[in-house]
Parts: structure tokens; C-alpha cells; sequence
């Protein structure tokens, strides 16, 4: 947050600190405005869940206390890492694939022209309409929930890396070759350098897709984190739903917070040495 | 021309996979096409679809106004931005499909629930869309419009919505495809019906050519409604001459 402030140059002191005041005030104002609307949006929910009762909407108290300390005592936690663990599986056997083709799709046009009618043609499918089709061939344990995982997650890095090649591929790949870069030269040096912030945009997306795939595989053949989530709700559980739920959400969005912030770093470092050279 | 060689291998190794013993899952491909011409005909795959497509119509149309409001309310207003941003990027980076097992309890298992499934697989796309292209209109507009005293509501429905209109449609088609998402993920996991029973009782009966007719058939159904929200877009941006090459 202080950072914005450093990174505006201050056309004097003065107005430079006038400036910086302004900043300051105006995030003091974010944050007033915040404080009031979620407490106001968390109250809402209290008395709601007070009214309505346990069996229909939890409490935040209960949430916190009986649902967190439920997650840890009542054999929720290996599931719930069972569950990452083969969303992890899968998402890196899907960069591990899309990464490479989509080099390859963005650096030449047969295999573009040849492939991409099919790649858009599964991502136009509903993926949760392949559900019947995937468990007649990968059954219902790892393979089934890799393989949706996949399904979910291959789309965005793929057509994302393709763009991110494809666009330097012109301009640049001339560049250097009148440079007299070796080929090789040119893809480490010139190729992968301005496409990494594609490919992370598309992994980011990728992930997102990746959380949703795990919790569709499994709400869809009841193992790991879905069944404990199904059976939570059929006996109204909700405490202890919400806290899982909170989790989940908590895991992914730090996941790809953190992913975002290794795009901003990369960024920002990318403008500094354009800037130097 | 290459198009049709890589289709040609594609079906043909179908064709030999299926004539495998031990692969049972993979019908032969007339099997498959008689299936689906069968099943088309008939209307065994049409009746379901008409009641997929009103759920996805419903809910998408449901966040196409709501969405649109609320991304208005936040481009416009600097305090509704501030307490209403986090929220919408954070819950358009939510997995959805956790709420399944509870909305039941809260919306039941009808129509009404299935809905609102879509509903969440679109609004936060619409919502985003609509306020970034709110922002993105170039600063030059705004000063012309000010310097022509272009001023209340005539700014916003000859200036600011006109702009605004490339990314708000660009979350329309977005939001068509997720509508469709949303609403076969309702049908098979959120109370069977429609498209979703279709596909769950051939894949019961491990009658696998109906299974690969219908997935077939959905997945036309998906480019059919992602193709129209395409041609609505163009539709309504047709004054834009830029975007014509």
C-alpha cells in the first residue's frame, strides 16, 4: 500500500507531499468505507443466522469455533489435503502439457490451423457434461478426478501461452534474426522472456478453473472434500460446511494472489530493465 | 486442406479404437452419428434441450441485468467501488461449485435453484466486464462531451453506455458460455434433469453411443448459444467501424 506513494514522482517536494497527502486521505477514506459496509454485511448475517437458526444459517461465532476446531477433530483435514494434493497432480500434468503445445501452436501454423478447431471445441463444451463420459474410461478414483482436473484447467494456459509466443513471434523473431541470434538464442532469450507474462495470466485462470474441477469431480463421484462437503449439508452441518467452504475459497484465492503478485514483480522488473537498456 | 486430413486421422483412429475388445467405451462412429440422428429426430435430446436452454436463459438474462447494475454502480461510484470490488474479483475466483450441496437448502431443488447456480457462473463476469469498460472510455470522450455540455442522463445513454458497449458485450459472450456451464453442472449435480438426466441415464444404462451422441449434441448446443451471443455482439457494435477489417 505505502508503495503507490514512491512510485508517482513528485514533480517538487511540495507538491509532491501535498500529493502524497491526497493518497493518504483518500486510502483512509477506502478503508472507513470498508470497515462500515462488510461489518454492516457480517451484522446482516448475524442476525440473520439468529433468527433462522443453527440448522439454517450457522452464526459467525459457530463458524469459527465449532466449524474450524470440527475441520481439525473430526478427520476433515486428510481429505481436504487429499484433495489438493490431486488437484496439484493434475494441474501440473496440464502445464506440463499445454505449456509445451502452446509454444508450439503460437510458434507455427500447421499445427495451429490443425489443432485449435478442437481446442476451442472442448472448451466451448460444458465441461461438467463430459462428467459421464470421463467415468466410463477412467473410472472413479485418481485417474477420474486427475482428468477433470485437466479438462477444467488445460484451456487457459494453453491458448494463453499460443498468444503470448504468437505476439513476439512477428516483430521480435525479425529482430533478431537480423541480430544474428541462433534460433535457440532467440526463443531463450527474446521468445520466452516477453511471453512469461502470458503464460502466467493463463496459469492463473488455469488455476481457478483447476479449484472448480476438483470440487465438481468430487461432488460428482462423493470422495475427498466433496463427499465430506455433500454429507455436511445433508445433515445440516453448517457450521462446519461454512468453515470448509472458507478454506477452500481461502486456499485458491491465496494461490492466485500469489501469482498475481509474481505477474506484478515480473512486471515491474520488466519496465526497469527496458528502461535501462 | 490440412483440416481435413487431421479430421479424417481423428475419426479413423476413433474407428480402430473402437474395434478394440477391450475398449467398450469408445462406440463405433456410425453407431454414434445413427445415435444422434435418432435421438435428434425423435426428440429424445430436443425436449431436454429446450429445458436446459430456459434455465441457462433465465439465469444468464437474471446476471445480464443485475450484473450490469451493479458494475455501472461501481464504475460510477467511488465508495460503492471500494467496498464492492474486493468482493466481485474475489467471488469470480471462487470455485461455484462448493454452494451446491447448500443451495438446496436455501432455494430447494427446483428451477429456482438451478438458476441461481447459473446465475453465480455469470454475474461477476458481467459485473467486471461492465466496469472496466466503463473506465477504459478514454478520457478525450469525457472532456468532449463536457466541452459540448453534454450533461445527466443524455451523457450517459449517447456517451458513456455506447463506449462502455465492446467490453460489456465481450462479458455477454463470456457469460454465454458460463451460462451453459452452470446450467448442465445444475442439472447433473444440483437436481438431475434436462440435458444432465439425458446424458446421467445413458451413462447408467452404459449406453455409450447415446452418451457420445449426447455430449455431442451439448457441446453443439454450447458453440450454437456461444455463436449467437457472438452474432448479438456484433449486432449491437455494428456502428463501430474499427472493429470491421
Amino acid at each position: 500500500m505505502t508503495a503507490t506513494s514512491t512510485v508517482i514522482a513528485p514533480p517538487s517536494r511540495a507538491a509532491g507531499a501535498a500529493h502524497a497527502a491526497t493518497l493518504a486521505r483518500e486510502r483512509r477514506r477506502k478503508w472507513t468505507y470498508r470497515a462500515v459496509f462488510w461489518a454492516a454485511l457480517l451484522l446482516a448475517w448475524e442476525v440473520a443466522a439468529r433468527r433462522a437458526g443453527p440448522r439454517f444459517l450457522p452464526t459467525l461465532e459457530s463458524i469459527a469455533v465449532d466449524g474450524m476446531s470440527g475441520f481439525f477433530t473430526n478427520g476433515f483435514v486428510v481429505p481436504f489435503l487429499d484433495s489438493w494434493l490431486q488437484l496439484f497432480i493434475g494441474f501440473a500434468i496440464a502445464l506440463a502439457v499445454t505449456i509445451p503445445l502452446g509454444v508450439l501452436l503460437g510458434w507455427s501454423r500447421l499445427p495451429n490451423v490443425v489443432l485449435m478447431p478442437y481446442v476451442n471445441g472442448l472448451f466451448v463444451t460444458p465441461t461438467a457434461a463430459l462428467l459421464p463420459l470421463v467415468i466410463l474410461f477412467a473410472g472413479t478414483d485418481l485417474t477420474f478426478r486427475v482428468v477433470v482436473v485437466i479438462l477444467f484447467a488445460f484451456y487457459y494456459p494453453l491458448v494463453n501461452t499460443a498468444t503470448g509466443v504468437r505476439q513476439t513471434a512477428g516483430g521480435l523473431r525479425d529482430l533478431s534474426s537480423t541480430l544474428c541470434m541462433s534460433k535457440l538464442a532467440a526463443f531463450r532469450k527474446v521468445v520466452v522472456p516477453a511471453a512469461t507474462p502470458y503464460i502466467l495470466v493463463g496459469v492463473r485462470l488455469g488455476l481457478a478453473a483447476a479449484v472448480q474441477g476438483m470440487v465438481i469431480a468430487e461432488l460428482w463421484v462423493l470422495t475427498g472434500t466433496g463427499e465430506v462437503l455433500k454429507n455436511l449439508a445433508q445433515f445440516r452441518r453448517l457450521s462446519e460446511f461454512f468453515a470448509i467452504v472458507i478454506l477452500i475459497v481461502a486456499l485458491a484465492l491465496l494461490l492466485t494472489g500469489l501469482l498475481r503478485l509474481i505477474e506484478i514483480r515480473l512486471a515491474r522488473r520488466g519496465m526497469v530493465s527496458a528502461g535501462e537498456s | 486442406m490440412a483440416r481435413i486430413v487431421s479430421l479424417a486421422a481423428l475419426l479413423g483412429a476413433w474407428q480402430y479404437l473402437s474395434g478394440r475388445d477391450n475398449i467398450y467405451f469408445v462406440p463405433p462412429v456410425q453407431d454414434a452419428a445413427s445415435s444422434l440422428w435418432n435421438e435428434v429426430v425423435n426428440g429424445n435430446l430436443l425436449r431436454p434441450a429446450l429445458q436446459t436452454g430456459a434455465l441457462a436463459l433465465t439465469g444468464f438474462l437474471l446476471a445480464l441485468v443485475i450484473g450490469t447494475v451493479v458494475g455501472v454502480l461501481i464504475a460510477v461510484f467511488r465508495p460503492v467501488s471500494y467496498v464492492l470490488e474486493p468482493i466481485m474479483s474475489a467471488s469470480n475466483a471462487t470455485p461455484i461449485a462448493v454452494l451446491i450441496p447448500i443451495i438446496g437448502i436455501y432455494l430447494g431443488l427446483g428451477f429456482s435453484g438451478k438458476v441461481a447456480i447459473v446465475f453465480l457462473f455469470c454475474v461477476f463476469a458481467v459485473s467486471m466486464n461492465t466496469t472496466s469498460g466503463i473506465r477504459e472510455i478514454k478520457s478525450g470522450i469525457l472532456e468532449m462531451t463536457r466541452a459540448y455540455c453534454v450533461t445527466g442522463w443524455r451523457r450517459y445513454r449517447d456517451v458513456i453506455v455506447p463506449a462502455a458497449m465492446p467490453a460489456l458485450m465481450a462479458g455477454v459472450r463470456i457469460s454465454a458460455g458460463r451460462a451453459v456451464q452452470g446450467a448442465l453442472t445444475a442439472e447433473l449435480l444440483l437436481a438431475v434433469s434436462g440435458l444432465g438426466l439425458y446424458l446421467m441415464n445413458a451413462g447408467n444404462r452404459y449406453d455409450v453411443p447415446d452418451l457420445v451422441a449426447g455430449t455431442v449434441f451439448v457441446s453443439a448446443a454450447a458453440f450454437l448459444a456461444l455463436h449467437l451471443a457472438g452474432r448479438w455482439e456484433g449486432h449491437v457494435l455494428r456502428w463501430r467501424t474499427d472493429l470491421k477489417n
